[in-house]
């Protein structure tokens, strides 16, 4: 009926959603039809009145009608329920006061009878207008806490500012049926603002003016991104949200500006978590690179000599002119040279890895990379013979990919299987699993059967040149297990020694697993 | 006597350019030496080797260029060398044509499976077939049928496409910019958690063991290579 009573102009500001949203819940339950229920009712009213003649008193008619009236304005606004009960008063009159079959004059009684049926029926439907507005209100905003519950939730659960955004971007342009553009500051520079991405002058001008006054601003005459907001953290401003709705009555229909405000803000701090948690997570990497740096040299120079004496050595040897080495001593030789060189290698990759990880997280090239293709390529790496046919790999069907850097986790297996394997007796077998941790983590577990690992050590392993008390001669520097650690955390994920059910060292550590940032597409 | 094959190899190391071609003669292969990019073209403008093996880091040019320079005129295999931390290198050369890399340092017994392998799959990529078999895989690139030991393997069109890329070049390394560009068009040319979702479809639809592929090889970082037998 009347929309400027139930319709706020377009211009009302936010805490009017509930209302207008209600107005809207409201206007849909009493069209003309509510209006032309009195009739039948009234008419079943009489209908019931007339078969109860023979036994009924006047005053019992009066309760029938007024039944009707009752059931009517439980069911409608206050309008069509007055009606109604107008028209069985009317009724009333008209079938049951004496004279019958016509409209009398009221007397004192039918006065009485007719306010009454008025004020019933004005009671009830008010009372019930309002319990019904209770209930859209509480559905309302029962659907805006879910929606906002939703989607804070799904942001925690994004681990890089890239991802966050592109994310930010589908979500929300998703939610509200709109264009969505999203730009955040990376690191503690200013928000690069001719590099905000934009195409259109105007959009842009928009843009640079909702960051410099730090709220919304709206400029419908623009076309495009007409709507735009800072990202306002704790602190400060961290990003630019621009948004056009491709449908007006939708977006408000979801939730309009105060959840996009309110997403707004829930973006702004995640962006913030994220800077910060970058921040902090720099200072670490920092830390640890010093430390790792300052005892590297000290192992190289000693790591690196014993297998090259050994080279060196056993190749002189056979290179003599005038040796008179038997073929088999020869190839003794010859094993010696591939051997050392082998550890050699191994000893270099772990070199190689180490300097990536000293130049921090930036050098990392992240990859969604499946957990399978990183095994079998460790797997295969190996330098241990028969190592393959020693290790059994579960995988779960539905693993999701991670988010690494290849060659930094085959490090971590390639060092953690060959401990395993170097290890555990021989003939015996290395588990390998990995598993959806279930927090945005991939929990991957290398598990051997070999003499296991003290509880006393089982932190110190992870420390730079510690050889644990059960370690073989023909090792390496005491560097596979820092690496491995220091390539974790590279990745924000933890690791850490456990004991094998049954016996053995389990060496457990988690993955951050991929987030897909476009959808499949497969026709 | 059947002609041995003939393969160049250019690499400035002199202890490494000996060792090659010593462990290649000694395999019966026939060898020819340049240790440098002009040297090295020169040789196979005039001698048409079989096979070249490339090291990515002359002096006097840059290796993706003499891939490139070699790619014009000529069908032959290459096989690049690089250091272990020049990934984006061994990308661009195989883009720019090489058919395989290895990592420095390897093992005899790995560089001489590669070029085993450029060698016997060469004609099959010089001239494009219009069906692939092995003995257990079947791939009609007419019909777009393909069957695993006779019997019918039901693929989607992109699984598909992502599997004929890979099969019409036998034993070579595709790097997933060219997958991606093939497969899914040049606006997807980064996004490699496609290949990686269906490169795990496609194994576990043709591997006997999808985590220990046989067929569909992983070549880390830089792309897939199709290997058809042993």
């Amino acid at each position: 009926m009347d929309q400027s009573v139930t319709h706020p102009p377009p211009s009302s500001e936010e805490p009017r959603l509930w209302q207008r949203v209600d107005g809207r819940g409201w206007l849909t339950t009493s069209p003309l039809t509510h209006y032309a229920l009195a009739i039948p009712v009234a008419a079943a009213s009489s209908l019931i009145c007339q078969v109860i003649t023979p036994w009924a008193q006047l005053a019992d008619f009066v309760i029938v009608y007024l039944l009707g009236v009752v059931a009517i304005a439980a069911r409608c606004a206050p309008a069509p329920s007055l009606f109604a009960a107008v028209i069985s008063v009317l009724s009333f009159d008209f079938f049951f006061i004496p004279p019958y079959w016509s409209l009398s004059a009221p007397d004192a009684g039918s006065v009485l009878t007719f306010v009454g049926m008025v004020v019933v029926a004005g009671v009830i439907s008010g009372l019930n207008q309002g319990l019904r507005k209770q209930r859209e209100t509480a559905k309302r905003s029962e659907a805006f806490a879910n929606t906002l519950y939703g989607f804070s939730q799904a942001l925690s659960e994004v681990h890089s500012l890239p991802q966050l955004s592109s994310f930010a971007e589908r979500r929300l342009a998703k939610l509200f049926d709109a264009r969505v553009h999203v730009a955040l500051q990376s690191g503690t520079s200013a928000l690069p603002t001719d590099e905000l991405g934009l195409d259109s002058a105007e959009e842009r001008r928009l843009a640079l003016d909702a960051w410099k006054k730090g709220e919304l601003v709206e400029d419908p005459a623009v076309p495009g991104l007409n709507l735009w907001l800072t990202l306002n953290g704790a602190h400060r401003s961290v990003g630019l949200l621009g948004l056009s709705p491709r449908n007006s009555k939708r977006f408000s229909d979801v939730g309009g500006r105060p959840l996009l405000l309110m997403c707004a803000a829930q973006l702004a701090g995640a962006v913030e978590r994220l800077l910060l948690s970058d921040a902090t997570h720099r200072a670490e990497l920092q830390a640890e690179t010093e430390r790792t740096r300052s005892s590297l040299l000290a192992a190289v120079s000693h790591d690196l000599r014993n297998p090259l004496a050994a080279i060196l050595t056993a190749a002189s040897t056979a290179a003599r002119a005038d040796s008179q080495l038997s073929d088999e001593v020869r190839r003794d030789l010859m094993r010696t040279i591939v051997d050392e060189s082998e550890r050699l290698n191994r000893l270099v990759a772990n070199l190689l890895s180490m300097t990536k990880l000293e130049s921090g997280e930036l050098a990392l090239q992240r990859l969604p990379e499946e957990m399978a293709e990183l095994l079998d390529s460790a797997i295969r790496a190996l330098s241990i013979p028969n190592a393959a046919a020693r290790i059994r790999v579960h995988l779960p069907a539905d693993l999701p990919s991670v988010d690494v850097d290849a060659v930094l986790v085959e490090q971590t297996l390639i060092n953690l299987l060959e401990n395993a394997l170097r290890y555990s007796p021989t003939g015996s077998t290395i588990e390998v699993e990995a598993n959806d941790a279930g927090d945005g983590g991939v929990l991957v577990r290398v598990i051997d059967h070999g003499p296991g690992i003290r509880l006393e050590e089982r932190e110190k392993v992870f420390e730079k040149f510690f050889r644990g008390s059960g370690s073989k001669r023909d090792g390496g520097a005491g560097l596979g297990l820092t690496i491995c650690r220091a390539a974790v955390v590279a990745h924000r994920g933890r690791i850490r020694v456990q004991e094998t059910a049954g016996g053995g060292a389990t060496v457990e550590f988690t993955l951050p697993r991929a987030i897909l940032t476009r959808e499949l597409e497969d026709d | 006597m059947t002609l041995q094959p003939l393969i160049l190899t250019i690499e400035d190391e002199p202890a490494m350019r000996r060792t090659l071609c010593v462990a290649l003669r000694d395999q019966g292969y026939a060898t020819l030496e340049a240790a440098t990019a002009e040297d090295g073209l020169y040789q196979a403008s005039l001698r048409a080797p079989n096979l070249v093996l490339l090291d990515l880091g002359l002096p006097d040019r840059d290796g993706v260029e003499v891939t490139r320079i070699l790619r014009r005129t000529q069908q032959v295999p290459i096989i690049v060398i690089s250091a272990r931390d020049a990934e984006a290198q061994q990308v661009e050369a195989l883009d720019a044509g090489a058919n395989d890399y290895v990592t420095k340092p390897f093992r005899e017994a790995e560089l001489m499976a590669r070029v085993r392998a450029a060698l016997r799959y060469a004609p099959h990529i010089a001239k494009p077939s219009e069906s692939f078999f092995n003995g257990r895989l079947r791939v009609d690139f007419m019909t777009h049928e393909v069957s695993l030991d006779g019997q019918k393997v039901v693929l989607t069109s992109k699984q598909y496409k992502l599997l004929a890329v890979l099969v019409r070049q036998p034993g070579r390394v595709i790097t997933y910019r060219t997958l991606l560009r093939e497969v899914w068009g040049p606006s997807r040319v980064s996004e490699v958690h496609y290949l990686r979702v269906f490169m795990k479809q496609l194994r576990d639809k043709l591997e006997k063991d999808p985590t220990r592929p046989e067929m569909l090889l992983t070549a880390q970082r830089v792309g897939y290579r199709f290997k058809p037998s042993d």
